[in-house]
């Protein structure tokens, strides 16, 4: 009694230890996700064996479909004391055509069978999964992207962990085109990565617009190897002419998680393997995060820098009124009213619409003419796609009627390059009648509000707007808004006048110095002095007075002299000249013992010899000068 | 200095003259302050603040003293949600006279002086020191006038925000990210260009770039 006792309750404790082999019903489910998928995007199948945790899955192959494994999940429950474990175990399934398949059973050893999963693949892309809260974008419709020599994708078999590549429509622009661009990053199936920002364009001679606010995440497979693509659209434009890589960097984290396994091996010891039969659900990847067996790795993703040849806008064939619009356009103008009166402000609507590098788009509205008084138009531009490769740019101009009666306002040119047909374009908008009545001052006010008199304003009432109210615009009475500091003629002239004014002082300055220098004065005085004399003495030879002629000469050389020697012309005596001269002022010395001698002894001289001794004498005086 | 002298009549009429050839050029870009009056009555009406703003500035440097003129603009400025430019007070004397006025009085008060100075030899001797003084205080208006206007030299690179919405950028390019906002109508200096873009600086500082098309300077470039 007491042995079966034992044997029961022993039972009973084997069955609770071994709960979890009965506590689940063991099944086979297989789910695709999602259910409907387009022609190059893949689709996660994923079996889950529930209450197996060691058991491997049998996935048929199915002709048209490429399915790979890229993981597992495991988990465990217990509830009420019931266990309950599954394993799901995920696979890529990749459409090699567009069609109907059906994915057979897939059946679990010991577990049991899935039911066959039948799904469509249709041509376009359709259901993949949008982020949450994305809102409806609509692109650019472009070309499927195409794999080039300069793709970045991996092409030598060695699949990455992330790339990054650009899809351009073409790869031949204008300077000024703008082209709808794709940017794409691509992450491996099983790496985890943030984004560290948003892809910077690097090279100067592209202009990449504003990026897509929300980038759309799809699932892609290249050689064979699924990837997650995170896809950014906007446009680009070719800023300079030449060939020139397109080159693009996005920083990155990618965190790429080891294999326990490894680890495992390494350690040798797995408290749970001997428990769960040799197959511990702690090998699943999934613990790998969990117990933080992971790598984080920095890193930018470039571009392979795809080579764009830029050409310059061409010259021939260039129409006069070109600013440098790329694209391709139409042009239509409204005028606010078809009815004025002179000096009235019109308003007039310039639209342009249609395709293209909206930046470059500009025009100058209406020319000023006879007929006509224009002001610089304003610019706005609504683009009617994220990408602004589209939409309507409008230019709004006031424009004053300046003739009465049936008037006209003429046709606005704009033209354009369009790229594809690599030619320029010249449209016009179509005339439109206007009917302009006379805007008379002699008028008493009228009832609209735009005549008003020329009276004092502060003694008109404003409008209904509280504006005060237009006044009359006499012909011809204008003014230049450039102020005068700024107009050359205003400019030379006053140069012109302070020049003047420094010149007339500098010479002032320097005739004021020169009129009270000491030596010059002295020179003068010195000048004068000789020229008396010399005056004197002629005046002397001809009334044939010696004594006079002997003593102008002498007074006239000795002021020379003291000019020259800067002394007073009393010292200047014989021996002073003797000392001075060296012996060359033998004549000089002359003038003086003869003048001398003849204060005492009466000696006469006739005209020719007081000549003779003018004519020595005003020698003397031009050698002096020359000392 | 003698030359100059006796040749003053030649002097003064070549002057007189350059004064009447040059001056005789014709005006370039020629406009009305009730034009463009009228006009930023047109803009204002339509909802067009920006450009409103603009030409009520420009009619304003014609016509300074229309009252009309300046009820309008501020009545544009309250719709617009911006402020007229604030003068410190050391400024305000060079307020006096328009800008214009200033040029016009530095200008005639240094033809003066130099009539004064060339014409001094020929005062009487009792006039000399009264010359003197009429030289000087001419010289101290030139002084005056000429230190006004370089003053009040930013007031010709105030420009208007025109564009409905407009956008200031960290830099000269389109995908530059914006910096801070500005409103249509407000005043701001323009302190260069680069391509298709205009630097600005509003009155607290601030600086970045804004599309040609965005904003215009009230006194528009020479052509």
């Amino acid at each position: 009694m007491n042995i079966s006792k034992h044997l029961l309750v022993t039972g009973l404790a084997l069955a609770m230890l071994s709960a979890p082999a009965w506590a689940a019903q063991n099944s086979v489910t297989a789910q695709l996700q999602p259910q409907s998928i387009g022609l190059g995007d893949s689709a996660q199948l994923l079996v889950t064996i529930q209450g197996a945790q060691t058991s491997e899955a049998n996935v048929p192959s199915v002709d048209g479909l490429e399915i790979v494994p890229v993981g597992q999940q495991s988990s465990m429950q217990m509830i009420n004391g019931a266990i309950t474990s599954s394993m799901t175990r995920i696979y890529q399934v990749t459409p090699e055509r567009a069609g109907n398949f059906t994915i057979p059973a897939i059946s679990v050893p010991g577990v049991g069978s899935s039911q066959p999963i039948a799904f469509r693949v249709d041509n376009g892309s359709g259901g993949q999964p949008q982020p949450q809260g994305a809102p409806a974008q609509s692109r650019a419709q472009l070309p499927p992207p195409t794999m080039n020599s300069n793709s970045s994708a991996p092409v030598d078999g060695k699949n990455q962990p992330a790339f990054l590549r650009v899809v351009l429509p073409k790869q031949n622009l204008t300077v000024g085109e703008l082209v709808p661009v794709q940017i794409k990053a691509y992450f491996r199936a099983g790496v985890s990565a943030s984004l560290n920002g948003l892809p910077m364009l690097s090279s100067d001679a592209f202009a990449l617009n504003k990026l897509s606010d929300q980038p759309e995440q799809t699932r892609e497979s290249v050689n064979g190897v699924p990837y997650t693509v995170i896809t950014w659209t906007s446009s680009l434009s070719a800023v300079k002419a030449g060939d020139y890589a397109l080159n693009l960097d996005l920083p990155v984290m990618v965190r790429v998680p080891q294999e326990r396994t490894q680890r495992r091996a390494r350690s040798g010891n797995d408290p749970f393997a001997d428990f769960f039969g040799g197959n511990s659900p702690l090998d699943d990847p999934f613990f790998d995060n969990f117990f933080g067996q992971s790598t984080e790795k920095p890193m930018t993703l470039h571009t392979d820098g795809v080579i764009v040849k830029i050409q310059a806008l061409p010259t021939q064939g260039r129409p006069p009124g070109f600013s440098g619009a790329v694209g391709n356009f139409d042009i239509t103008s409204a005028a606010a009213s078809t009815q004025g009166a002179t000096g009235d402000p019109l308003q007039l609507k310039i639209n342009v619409t249609g395709t293209g590098n909206f930046s470059r788009v500009s025009n100058n509205g209406l020319p000023a003419s006879a007929a006509w008084k224009t002001y610089d138009p304003s610019a706005q531009f609504a683009p009617a796609d994220s990408s602004g490769l589209t939409g309507t740019k409008t230019f709004e101009q006031s424009i004053l009627p300046l003739q009465a009666g049936a008037q006209e306002i003429p046709a606005i040119n704009f033209s354009y390059f369009d790229p594809e047909k690599e030619t320029y374009v010249t449209k016009s908008t179509a005339p439109i009648p206007v009917q302009i009545a006379q805007n008379s001052a002699a008028l008493a006010p009228a009832a609209t509000p735009a005549v008003a008199t020329s009276a004092p304003p502060a003694t008109t009432k404003p409008a209904a707007d509280g504006l005060a109210p237009d006044e009359v615009v006499s012909p011809g009475a204008t003014a230049n808004l450039q102020p005068l500091v700024l107009r050359p003629w205003f400019l030379i002239f006053n140069a012109a006048l302070l020049l003047a004014l420094a010149a007339g002082a500098i010479f002032r300055t320097v005739r004021t110095r020169r009129a009270h220098d000491p030596q010059r004065l002295e020179r003068e005085a010195a000048e004068k002095a000789v020229s008396e004399s010399v005056a004197t003495m002629d005046a002397a030879v001809a009334a044939k007075d010696a004594p006079r002629f002997f003593d102008a000469a002498r007074h006239a050389l000795q002021e020379q002299l003291a000019a020259q020697w800067h002394i007073p012309a009393s010292r200047v005596t014989i021996p002073e000249i003797r000392s001075r001269l060296n012996g060359h002022g033998e004549e000089v010395a002359a003038v003086f013992k003869t003048a001398d001698e003849l204060a005492y002894s009466g000696k006469r001289f006739t005209a020719p010899d007081l000549q003779q001794w003018r004519d020595l004498v005003k020698n003397e005086l031009q050698q002096i000068t020359r000392i | 200095m003698k030359f100059l002298i006796h040749h003053k009549t030649l002097l003064l009429a070549g002057c007189v003259a350059t004064l009447f050839v040059v001056g005789a050029q014709p005006a370039a870009a020629a406009e009305s302050a009730p034009a463009l009056y009228n006009s930023a009555n047109a803009a204002q009406r339509s909802g067009r603040l920006g450009p409103a703003i603009l030409d009520y500035e420009r009619a304003h440097l014609l016509a300074p003293n229309d009252p009309s003129i300046a009820h309008n603009l501020r009545l544009a400025r309250e719709k617009a949600g911006v402020a007229a430019p604030v003068l410190p007070a050391w400024q305000r004397p060079a307020q006096v006279l328009t800008f214009n006025g200033l040029a016009g009085l530095a200008s005639v008060s240094l033809l003066l002086c130099v009539v004064v100075f060339f014409g001094a030899p020929f005062f009487a001797t009792n006039r000399l020191r009264l010359a003197r003084g009429v030289g000087i205080s001419l010289g101290a208006i030139v002084v005056f006038a000429v230190a006004a206007l370089a003053v009040r030299w930013p007031e010709l690179g105030r420009a208007v925000i025109v564009g409905a919405q407009p956008t200031v950028r960290i830099a000269p390019a389109a995908e530059a990210a914006s910096v801070f906002a500005v409103k249509p109508g407000e005043i701001v200096q323009a302190e260069g260009a680069y391509g298709n873009f205009v630097r600005i600086r509003n009155a607290d500082g601030q600086s970045g770039w804004v599309s040609r098309a965005e904003v215009k300077e009230i006194i528009p470039p020479a052509a």
